[in-house]
């Protein structure tokens, strides 16, 4: 970019300026290589887990980097062997239901939210609408211990009744992973900012043409926001995946924790396998090939819909 | 902008009633399911908070006894102590390695979709299951330990030692954050017009002139949110702690967050929890109007426009 010659004719500047452009591809070039080298340094963890995993627990210990597998084909009954055992199955089918239940409640909320707040007239809008807004500043994760507080008695579930007594409520519940986090106010301004900037006419035309409100819905408007949907699915599949807190704040029964998702069930077997007092010692290859279970679904997952995602990202958010 | 004031009598036609019916049936249920799920919390946090609840079957109310308490324990400083440290460092140092990041990504040529995607996969991994890994690396017999010794020096005992407890938990939460901070920033980088940087080229300034002078001005309001928001989230971290450290060595980094958990779970004392997430709710809160302040209004502006 630099390489253009700014002005004047003089020989000196024309010279200084080639130098310097070649100067300039250098240090791009050694940029490019440290920042490959570095990135595949930072994901490390995924690597030294995959290797682990395929090794026995001699080769592991005697390790030092990395662990060299001597057979890791053999060693792929690993994978076989957890996925036997300890209900990571049961976990598997339990997160890939709170993914489904929750991203299509969340993209219905944030789709119609959005579109109501950028395209439609109604009372109190203005109200609703800061109402919303000022709910973003209540922090997430101070909410911990109310949140729980109000989980055990809310009204009419896990036992409840109106007044919410009587029962848990919500708090050992397994109903608790699809029923929250249904209303994310940040996506619904993210998609009240796409259809405020697609203009009013394609909207208008359709309803000329005798689309419905359902119908101008499902058919103009979901298709015209697919890259945040993309955006959305990707960030609903990575949280849920791996999420922790809720489990272990709100599921705390044995009967209840056996249905841990995959982020809390892959640690507590992770742990499982590198305990050193149970039966049969530490076997640290499943405890790494636990791992690899649970990084590796959201990574591929990103990988597939990237381009679509970055897509999104630039779309809709960045305008902001 | 479309002309959406409300003024009564405004729903003449009978479209426009239609419209406010279907935009009602949509936002009512929103603002209901807000008010169960955030608003509701909240008033358990303040009810809550001034009771000895889960010290005894029917909570008392005790008044500001609770804040009484947190005032008088020394323990709870040293907790909002190392919150404070931790998220200071965690967005201090993921700001700093985010920008560099993102400037440096955004000036490949070939293969930066590639190296992008590279740096944001870590944080595609849950927190809980990097501190798990961390947590086997610095095992006593662990890969970490085992290098050392192959190098001839003795093994660290690293659960034990302060410095490297905040080393791994700062060091984990950044490095997962890294790619993401870095996309933000390259989206902020490539919203300022080219033809700014050709004017600054002309006029002959060099490349750290132009950072400072025309780059780092320009994402200003950007860097302000991502200081923000950062740092409220980085007051959050809990897994780190939970699994690398277990707030030790001897509490020194037990985070607000994990003493709230604890004092909870493991004391059942509900009400003193509820006190000091109080305490964070409204230092976090305080945080974000500063965050509203600073950053640019154009979503209220937008709003008292329309």
């Amino acid at each position: 970019m630099s390489g253009a010659a700014v002005s004047g004719g003089f020989l000196q500047r024309a010279r200084n300026n080639i130098v310097r452009a070649f100067k300039y591809r250098k240090v791009k070039m050694l940029n490019s290589f440290m920042l490959i080298v570095l990135g595949f340094a930072s994901i490390y963890p995924l690597y030294y887990a995959l290797l682990a995993s395929l090794s026995t627990p001699a080769e592991l210990s005697m390790s030092l980097l990395l662990p060299i597998p001597g057979q890791p084909f053999a060693s792929l009954s690993n994978y076989a062997l957890v996925f036997r055992q300890a209900g990571l199955i049961r976990s598997l089918i339990i997160t890939m239901l709170r993914i489904a239940c929750n991203f299509a409640v969340v993209v219905l909320v944030s789709v119609f939210g959005g579109f109501a707040f950028a395209r439609m007239n109604f009372p109190f809008k203005r109200f609703f609408f800061l109402f919303l807004l000022s709910t973003m500043m209540v922090p997430g994760v101070a909410m911990m211990i109310p949140n729980y507080i109000w989980y055990n008695k809310f009204p009419l579930l896990g036992g409840n009744n109106l007044l919410g007594e009587g029962g848990t409520g919500l708090v050992n519940n397994l109903s608790i992973y699809f029923v929250t986090g249904w209303v994310n106010v940040y996506n619904i301004f993210l998609f009240r900012q796409a259809f405020t900037g697609f203009g009013k006419e394609l909207i208008e035309s359709a309803r000329v043409d005798g689309c419905g409100f359902l119908r101008t819905m499902f058919f103009i408007c979901i298709p015209l926001v697919k890259p945040l949907i993309i955006v959305l699915l990707i960030n609903i599949s990575v949280g849920i995946w791996g999420d922790y807190m809720t489990n272990i704040v709100f599921l705390r029964t044995p009967e209840t924790s056996r249905w841990h998702t995959i982020g809390s069930k892959t640690i507590e077997l992770a742990n499982y396998y590198s305990d050193k007092n149970r039966v049969g010692g530490a076997d640290y290859p499943k405890a790494y090939a636990i791992m690899m279970v649970a990084m590796l679904p959201p990574i591929l997952l990103f990988s597939l819909l990237q381009r679509q995602f970055v897509e999104g990202l630039t779309s809709g958010a960045v305008k902001g | 902008m479309n002309a959406s004031i409300t003024k009564p009598g405004m729903y003449r036609s009978k479209r426009a009633v239609r419209e406010a019916a279907a935009g009602l049936a949509v936002v009512v249920p929103i603002f209901i399911y807000t008010l169960l799920f955030t608003v509701a919390p909240l008033i358990m946090l303040v009810r809550y908070s001034m009771t000895d609840y889960g010290v005894s079957a029917t909570p008392q109310f005790t008044g500001l006894e609770n804040f009484i308490t947190i005032f008088r324990t020394e323990k709870y400083y040293s907790n909002f102590l190392s919150t404070f440290v931790i998220a200071v460092f965690v967005t201090g140092l993921g700001l700093v390695l985010g920008f560099l990041l993102g400037v440096l990504l955004n000036s490949m040529g070939k293969g930066k979709g590639f190296t992008r995607t590279l740096w944001y996969i870590p944080g595609l991994i849950s927190m809980a299951i990097i501190s798990q890994f961390i947590n086997f690396m610095i095992a006593p017999a662990g890969a970490l330990n085992r290098l050392l010794e192959s190098m001839g020096s003795d093994p660290v005992l690293w659960t034990r030692s302060v410095f490297w407890m905040y080393f791994f938990i700062i060091g984990t939460v950044v490095w997962r954050g890294l790619g993401g901070t870095a996309i933000l920033f390259i989206a902020g980088l490539n919203s300022i017009d080219p033809v700014i940087y050709e004017a600054a080229r002309i006029d002959g300034a060099g490349r750290v002139r132009t950072l400072f002078a025309i780059t780092l001005p320009l994402i200003r309001p950007m860097l302000g949110f991502i200081l923000i928001t950062g740092f409220i989230n980085a007051m959050g971290i809990f897994e780190p702690v939970m699994l690398i450290s277990r707030g030790g060595p001897d509490s020194a980094t037990k985070v607000i967050l994990y003493a709230i958990y604890d004092d909870a779970f493991a004391n059942s004392k509900f009400g003193l929890s509820c006190a000091l997430s109080l305490i964070v709710t409204a230092v976090t809160m305080l945080l974000s109007l500063v965050n509203i302040a600073i950053s640019d209004k154009s979503i209220f502006k937008e709003e008292a426009a329309a």
